[in-house]
């Protein structure tokens, strides 16, 4: 058994091992540190996998700023919610209907398993963005990536319905943890900026930018920091919106000279797909951050400037 | 060079064994202040070691820079968070998870 497959073994089983455990845990806090190593060790997986966007991107949102959402719920509740559980006879059902399910996926995953790897579709030429994640992104199927745009300001809506204002002030926080967040967001934020600019050529990109740079602001905002540009919820909703709207607005603009709907001209195609991703960034960002603070214990729906 | 990638292995190896302790020090350690204690000794001495192995055996002199870097952000940021986590075990909070 070469050493590979026992590490690859290794890693599904923990995989397995860990969300077993995240969702059986009766102490929620102690699940939550497993659902995060999960993401870690997911990440991981990708790297064996060889998909180093999605392993930066799944180590920075999966695992980072999921957590960082879910222990702040949490401190807003008890870690040990009182949860009767499911009734025996439907918890039978869904166990039953669970292992049904995984058994056709099985029958149907094991050719395609034990196939050998299919090749790499040849994609069209994408100019300077030889990242074909990028590409593929941004400009063979930027329409989708639009879409997903859009589902940011839909994600603040949910905010707005549940009716729950982020507080964004000013807070005590121990002199210990405000100085290490005066060293360490700068170094996010250009580590962000860095993830970003590489990722047209190498791995990186809007995505995994985003996600640092929310973790910056998460960071802030546990140091107690107010994030001035996000308050106003005109602000935040235009933050939110203006990646979709600049998009949209690319993707019209190149359709002056006759051109389908988003197809860039060559020669402005690396500019206009790094402005859409820069947009995309800090889009994205405000709104993780916006989220965090919004599911904070502190934010209780009250009204705000 | 045949003998500074060997180096870079044996400093690999000692890493891990490094990572080792501090986990079995992390299983085995009475409560959360001692634990604290043997990760922050032997979890960063071991990412030390395994940022210096990689560093030997990287492909070119700039990324062989990367990995102390790496290392030094770890320990810069690991330092505080360590000195919060043991504020609240010392003073003993009760959302502090069980030992």
């Amino acid at each position: 058994m070469s050493a590979r497959l026992l590490l690859d073994g290794l890693l599904a089983l923990l995989l397995l091992w860990l969300a077993w455990r995240a969702l059986r845990l009766p102490d929620l806090f102690q699940a939550g540190v497993h659902f995060l190593a999960f993401g870690l060790l997911l990440a991981v997986v990708w790297l064996r996998l060889d998909a180093p966007d999605l392993a930066l991107a799944e180590a920075a949102i999966g695992a980072g700023v999921t957590a960082a959402l879910y222990l702040n719920t949490l401190a807003g509740m008890g870690t040990h919610p009182a949860d009767p559980g499911p009734a025996p006879g439907p918890a039978r059902l869904a166990g039953f209907l669970a292992l049904l399910l995984a058994g056709l996926m099985l029958t149907v995953a094991a050719p395609i398993l034990s196939a050998p790897p299919p090749d790499a579709p040849s994609l069209p030429p994408t100019g300077k963005l030889t990242n074909p994640v990028t590409a593929v992104l941004l400009d063979i199927r930027g329409y989708d990536t639009l879409l997903e745009t859009a589902v940011l300001v839909e994600a603040l809506m949910g905010v707005w319905i549940l009716g729950r204002t982020p507080a964004l002030a000013a807070e005590e926080a121990p002199p210990v943890l405000t100085g290490l967040v005066r060293l360490l967001v700068p170094v996010m934020i250009v580590v962000a900026g860095a993830v970003l600019w590489n990722g047209a050529a190498g791995t990186g990109g809007a995505f995994q930018g985003a996600a640092i740079l929310a973790a910056a602001g998460i960071l802030a905002r546990l140091g107690g920091f107010p994030l001035t540009f996000l308050h106003g919820a005109r602000r935040r909703a235009a933050l939110a919106a203006s990646a979709t709207a600049l998009f949209l607005g690319v993707g019209l603009v190149v359709m002056v000279p006759g051109r389908p709907f988003l197809d860039y001209p060559a020669p402005w195609q690396g500019t206009l797909v790094l402005l859409i991703e820069a947009v995309a960034t800090v889009s994205l960002a405000a709104v993780l951050v916006v989220l965090f603070e919004a599911t904070s214990p502190r934010s209780r729906g009250e009204e705000e400037s | 060079m045949p003998m500074i990638d060997a180096l870079g292995a044996i400093l690999l190896v000692a890493g891990a064994f490094f990572f080792a302790a501090g986990t079995v020090a992390l299983l085995r350690f009475p409560d959360t202040l001692t634990r604290l204690h043997a990760l922050t000794k032997a979890d960063n001495l071991g990412l030390g070691l395994l940022a210096l192995g990689l560093a030997l055996r990287a492909g070119s002199p700039g990324e062989a820079l990367l990995y102390p870097l790496i290392w030094l952000l770890v320990l810069v940021a690991s330092a505080p968070l360590s000195a919060l986590l043991g504020a609240i075990a010392a003073r003993g909070d009760e959302r502090e998870p069980p030992s």
